[in-house]
C-alpha cells in the first residue's frame, strides 16, 4: 500500500508544480512588430464597415453574389415593420376609413336627385371600351386588396378561425391569384390612364368645387367638368399608386433580379404602405360609386346618365358636349343646373 | 351588367393566360433565396410537411 500511496502524492505534487509554474513566469509582453507599425491598426472593422456600407459583405464564388452578405441590419427594422407597425398602420387606416365612411352616410344620408329631377333623357357618359377596362381594372384590384391584405392580417385573423391546414390552402392560392391578377391590374392602369388623362387634367373649376366641399357637405352644387376635383384625385392617386404598386410588385415577383435583399425590402415598404392606402381611398371610391349617391352607379354600369344627373354634377362637360354638337341638351337653368323641359 | 361581366371576364381570362406563362419566366423565392447546394430537390408547395405545427 505504501508504494502506492507515495506514487499518488507524488503525482499530485507534480500536477500542481506543473499548474503553478506557469503563474509564476513573468507576463510575455507584446512583441512590437520590427517595423515599429501595428498593420491591423489601419483595418477597417465590423463597426465602421456598417457604418459605410450598411451591410457587411464579402465575396463569394457561388453564383449568386448577394449570398456574399453577412450582416444586413436594416432587416431588423425590416421586420418590424412588417410584423408589428404594419398591421397596425394598416388595420387602424382602413377601420377609419369605414367607420368615417358609415359615419358620413348617417350624417348626410344618400345624396339623391330632387323629387321629379329625373328628365328620362339618358346621354352617354361612359363609352364600352372604357367601362370594360374600369370593370377589369376593379375585379383585379379587390383580389389583389384581399389578397394582399391575407399576407398582412390572414395568419393573425384567418388562421384561427380556419385552422392551419386550410389556411395554408387558401393562403397558397391567394398567393397565385395576387400574382397572376396583377397583370390584367397593370394593363388596367395603362388604359385608364391614356383613355382619361386629358379630361384629369386641374382646370378653373377643381379650387371651387374644394371649396364647396363637393356638394356632399352643404347644399351647394359645384360646376364640375367630366371629373370633378374629388374624381381627379381618385385617378391620379390611382394610376400613381398604381404605378408605385406595379413596379414594387414586379420587384417583389422576380426576386433579387434588380436589387439587392435591402432593395427588395425597400420594395416591400412601398408595395404595403401605397396598398393600403390605395384600399383606404377605393373604398371611399366604391361608397359614393354605390350607396353614397343615388345614379352614381349608372355611368359605369350601363355608361348612360339621366341629363339632370350631368347637369347637377358634372355641368361644365354637359355645355362642352352640347356646344360640340355630340349631344342635343336644350339651354340649361344656370341657378338651379336642372336642365330645361325638352324642346 | 354585360360590360360589367366582360370586365370580371377578362381579368380572369388573362390571369388564367399570365398563370400558364409566368411560372415559366420567373424564378420562384426558394431558388432566388438559396443556392442550389443547399437544396435537395424541388421542395414542392410546403417546405416542412404535412404536420409543421410547432407543438405537434
Amino acid at each position: 500500500m505504501m508504494p502506492v500511496r507515495c506514487l499518488r502524492r507524488l503525482s499530485v505534487l507534480l500536477l500542481t508544480l506543473l499548474l503553478l509554474v506557469p503563474g509564476t513566469l513573468p507576463a510575455q509582453e507584446a512583441q512590437p512588430s520590427p517595423s515599429g507599425s501595428n498593420p491591423t491598426a489601419m483595418s477597417a472593422n465590423e463597426q465602421q464597415l456598417l457604418q459605410e456600407l450598411g451591410k457587411l459583405q464579402g465575396r463569394v464564388t457561388l453564383p449568386y453574389q448577394h449570398a456574399g452578405v453577412l450582416q444586413q441590419p436594416q432587416g431588423r427594422s425590416y421586420q418590424m415593420f412588417h410584423e408589428a407597425w404594419l398591421p397596425w398602420i394598416g388595420a387602424i387606416l382602413i377601420l377609419a376609413t369605414i367607420v368615417a365612411l358609415a359615419a358620413f352616410y348617417v350624417y348626410r344620408g344618400r345624396i339623391r336627385l330632387r323629387e321629379g329631377e329625373l328628365t328620362g333623357r339618358k346621354i352617354l357618359r361612359f363609352n364600352a371600351f372604357e367601362r370594360l377596362t374600369h370593370w377589369m381594372t376593379a375585379t383585379s384590384f379587390i383580389v389583389l386588396a384581399i389578397s394582399g391584405l391575407n399576407y398582412i392580417f390572414g395568419k393573425r385573423l384567418l388562421m384561427p378561425l380556419l385552422g392551419a391546414d386550410t389556411f395554408a390552402t387558401w393562403s397558397q392560392w391567394a398567393k397565385y391569384a395576387h400574382n397572376f391578377l396583377a397583370w390584367p391590374f397593370m394593363l388596367g392602369i395603362i388604359l385608364m390612364f391614356v383613355l382619361w388623362v386629358r379630361d384629369n387634367i386641374p382646370d378653373k373649376y377643381d379650387i371651387p368645387w374644394f371649396k364647396a366641399g363637393g356638394g356632399l357637405v352643404g347644399n351647394r352644387e359645384p360646376i364640375a367638368g367630366r371629373f370633378n376635383a374629388g374624381q381627379k384625385l381618385v385617378f391620379w392617386s390611382v394610376v400613381l399608386g398604381g404605378i408605385l404598386m406595379s413596379a414594387s410588385g414586379l420587384m417583389l415577383l422576380f426576386p433579387l433580379a434588380l436589387l439587392d435583399v435591402n432593395g427588395m425590402q425597400i420594395a416591400q415598404y412601398v408595395h404595403a404602405g401605397v396598398g393600403i392606402a390605395l384600399i383606404a381611398l377605393i373604398l371611399g371610391h366604391i361608397y359614393i360609386g354605390s350607396i353614397g349617391m343615388e345614379g352614381a352607379y349608372g355611368a359605369m354600369g350601363t355608361g348612360e346618365i339621366d341629363l339632370s344627373w350631368a347637369m347637377r354634377h358634372h355641368r361644365a362637360w354637359v355645355e362642352e358636349q352640347r356646344a360640340k354638337g355630340r349631344i342635343a341638351v336644350p339651354p340649361a337653368d344656370r341657378r338651379s343646373g336642372r336642365a330645361a323641359p325638352a324642346e | 351588367m354585360k360590360v360589367v361581366i366582360a370586365g370580371i371576364a377578362l381579368a380572369v381570362a388573362i390571369g388564367i393566360a399570365v398563370g400558364l406563362t409566368l411560372p415559366s419566366a420567373r424564378e420562384p423565392a426558394w431558388q432566388a433565396f438559396s443556392t442550389s447546394s443547399t437544396r435537395v430537390d424541388d421542395p414542392g408547395s410546403n417546405l416542412v410537411g404535412p404536420d409543421w405545427r410547432p407543438e405537434k
